[in-house]
């Protein structure tokens, strides 16, 4: 993996979450101007869901990229999956009802995952002594964090409806 | 040195700022407290104050409040009518330099049933099944038409006429151009003829007798022909649909972002560009948001019987908000009876003490979402007609009037066809067969308004009394007439 790869990497990965979430958005409101309906419940959907797709990717994504190129280049390509979708979030925080401190505090808890996952990452790579075993090691812990991120969504959803 | 000490004080207390005595603020509801769920009241705010006084005071009836700001000069005084939601109780909060901030909850009585209204000087009670009857006195009638649509039906005898000022009479005359139900029990010639010459619905809802069991009579045998019903805005949706302004716009942003993201991803592979894109597309997309200004739109849409001297008019002024902010829609001061459409959405009312009328609505508003003041009032309108059925499926249209009209559009058994400018007395043959399907937003409102088996006539009106109308208002007056096609 060469130097560029994973900033480039992480900036595809964000940008096609935030133009897939943009597109059904617009879409959907775009339906719902036309028949007189509201587009809050549209817009805060689009924010739940950009916010847990982005977590989902960014914990199995953050840990290899740290465990591979080290902290410095995991960061930066991690950070690109989160910003990537910032234009999306703004325009859909104007839309949406939720307060704008709790989608910012949303935001800054995924810039915090996307700075120390790497880290994590890193801390695998000096403990296992061994890149591709580090890479390994990361992608099982990201993926079980996806999935638990993916169960505690589920179960967070059916209490609070 | 104690000999000093008497007239140093004297100075010293004459030097003092005057401390008068604390505003004295009267809240009176009209109707003697009375109306109904859902409709509109008035409350009267008196402040008087004896030293210079600052401030505000806000009536708050459910989501909605008015705001009446209080700038008075010592020993002045202050009357204000603020128009509210009915609620069983409203807050209001008093705000004034002088005295502490002080909360009050005005009581409101709200009934059920049909409101009754006895002015009568005599107090004589009466009653009409199924009503609730409410003993008024002259101070109890509001000073806005749109306080009306707490009472049902009223009752007035010659001596309540009599002792109603100005504003008074001008928001009953402004009742009785919207259909309001009055009985006048024995009313002064000229005033009957004031109203009567106001009234809508061709003066069927306004009654008189010389007494008050026979203007109770005729207001009972009056409600057997039921008020117009005025159009909602569900039957008015297509027209009064907001233009989407802001989706076209930030679907252009979103597109333009993602375009440039994509050239700095194929371009280049430092991390500083790759962060740097989004963060300035976020900023400047904010920005963006924040700088565009809602494009305000006005729906006016009357209606008139024929050969009516009023026609009755509801407005939409509607905008779609562009960013999460505080919208502060200015209040049309040539359209009447401003109000939030929606009863549930939250809007702060400002009212100009000098003018006595909200001149702004603010609301809280996120991009996409509709925000609407809703209007409702009358205008002297002249379109005497006849509608004569002639041979086959020809028809003859009259103008029975002293005015020309304008051109218009004819409609008919569920199609639309152009009607010709008429001068008085000048007629039109129209062939049912020539009508064409509605081709436009209005004519489908106006065929769902045409009576069943009946026409009606569509002119589109000049909106010059409304001199801070938006551009692109548009205005419609639609003259059902009953017949048989």
């Amino acid at each position: 993996m060469s130097d560029s790869r994973p900033g480039r990497l992480g900036m595809v990965l964000g940008l096609t979450v935030a133009a897939a979430g943009a597109t059904w958005w617009l879409g959907a409101t775009q339906l719902a101007l036309r028949q007189s309906l509201g587009t809050a419940a549209l817009a805060a959907a689009l924010l739940a869901g950009l916010w847990v797709t982005r977590a989902m990717l960014l914990a199995p994504f953050a840990l290899r990229a740290g465990a591979i190129g080290g902290w410095r280049h995991g960061i930066s390509s991690s950070l690109a999956i989160v910003v990537a979708g910032w234009p999306v979030v703004v325009a859909a925080a104007s839309a949406a009802a939720p307060a704008v401190m709790g989608i910012v505090l949303g935001e800054v808890a995924l810039l915090v995952a996307a700075v120390a996952l790497p880290a994590v990452g890193h801390g695998l790579r000096a403990l296992l002594r061994s890149p591709g075993s580090a890479a390994l090691a990361g992608t099982v812990l990201g993926g079980a964090l996806s999935a638990a991120l993916w169960i505690w969504g589920t179960v967070w959803i059916s209490v609070n409806g | 040195m104690r000999g000093l000490g008497v007239p140093l004080l004297a100075l010293a207390l004459s030097s003092a700022p005057h401390v008068g005595a604390a505003p004295q603020v009267e809240l009176t509801p009209a109707w003697a407290g009375w109306s109904r769920p859902g409709r509109a009241t008035e409350v009267a705010v008196q402040v008087r104050a004896d030293a210079t006084t600052r401030g505000a005071i806000e009536i708050a009836s459910g989501a909605q409040s008015a705001r009446a700001p209080v700038n008075l000069a010592a020993g002045e005084s202050l009357r204000l009518e603020v128009p509210v939601a009915s609620a069983e109780s409203l807050e209001v909060t008093i705000d004034l330099d002088g005295a502490p901030r002080e909360s009050r909850a005005q009581a409101l009585s709200l009934s059920e049933s049909p409101l009754l209204g006895l002015a009568l000087a005599s107090g004589e009670a009466a009653r009409i099944e199924g009503f609730h009857s409410v003993p008024l006195v002259p101070a109890d009638l509001p000073r806005g038409t749109a306080a009306y649509a707490s009472m049902d039906a009223l009752v007035l005898d010659a001596a309540t006429l009599r002792a109603l000022d100005p504003g008074q009479l001008g928001a009953l005359i402004g009742h009785a151009a919207a259909c309001g139900r009055i009985a006048l029990v024995a009313p002064d010639a000229g005033a009957w003829r004031v109203l009567e010459g106001a009234a809508g619905c061709g003066a069927r809802m306004l009654v008189s007798g010389d007494t008050l069991d026979a203007a109770l009579r005729r207001l009972e045998d009056s409600l057997a022909s039921p008020a117009a019903a005025p159009p909602s805005a569900s039957d008015l949706a297509a027209l009064l649909r907001p233009e989407p302004t802001a989706w076209p716009r930030i679907v252009a942003a979103l597109v333009a972002f993602f375009g440039i993201a994509a050239l700095a991803v194929a371009f280049t592979a430092s991390p500083a560009v790759l962060l740097l894109v989004p963060l300035l597309a976020s900023a400047f997309l904010a920005a963006l948001l924040h700088s565009w200004e809602p494009r305000p739109r006005l729906v006016v849409w009357a209606e008139a019987e024929p050969s009516a001297r009023v026609a009755q008019y509801q407005a939409w002024h509607s905008m779609s908000g562009v960013a999460r902010r505080r919208l502060d829609v200015p209040v049309l001061a040539g359209l009447a009876a401003p109000r939030a459409c929606d009863r549930q959405r939250a809007v702060q009312l400002a009212v100009d003490p000098a003018r006595a009328q909200p001149v702004t609505a603010s609301f809280d508003s996120r991009l996409f979402e509709p925000v609407a003041l809703c209007y409702s009032g009358h205008f002297p309108v002249m379109r005497a007609l006849s509608v004569t059925p002639l041979d086959g499926d020809r028809l003859e249209v009259r103008n029975q009037g002293t005015l020309a009209w304008p051109a218009g559009q004819f409609l008919a058994g569920g199609s639309v066809q152009e009607l010709p400018a008429l001068n008085p007395g000048a007629s039109a043959t129209l062939s049912l067969a020539d009508g064409q399907a509605p081709r436009d937003d209005a004519t489908r409102a106006a065929l769902a308004r045409t009576p069943y088996d009946g026409y009606a006539l569509l002119w589109s009106l000049q909106l010059d009394a409304v001199a801070d109308a938006p551009a692109g208002a548009v205005a419609w007056l639609l003259v059902p007439v009953a017949g048989q096609t």
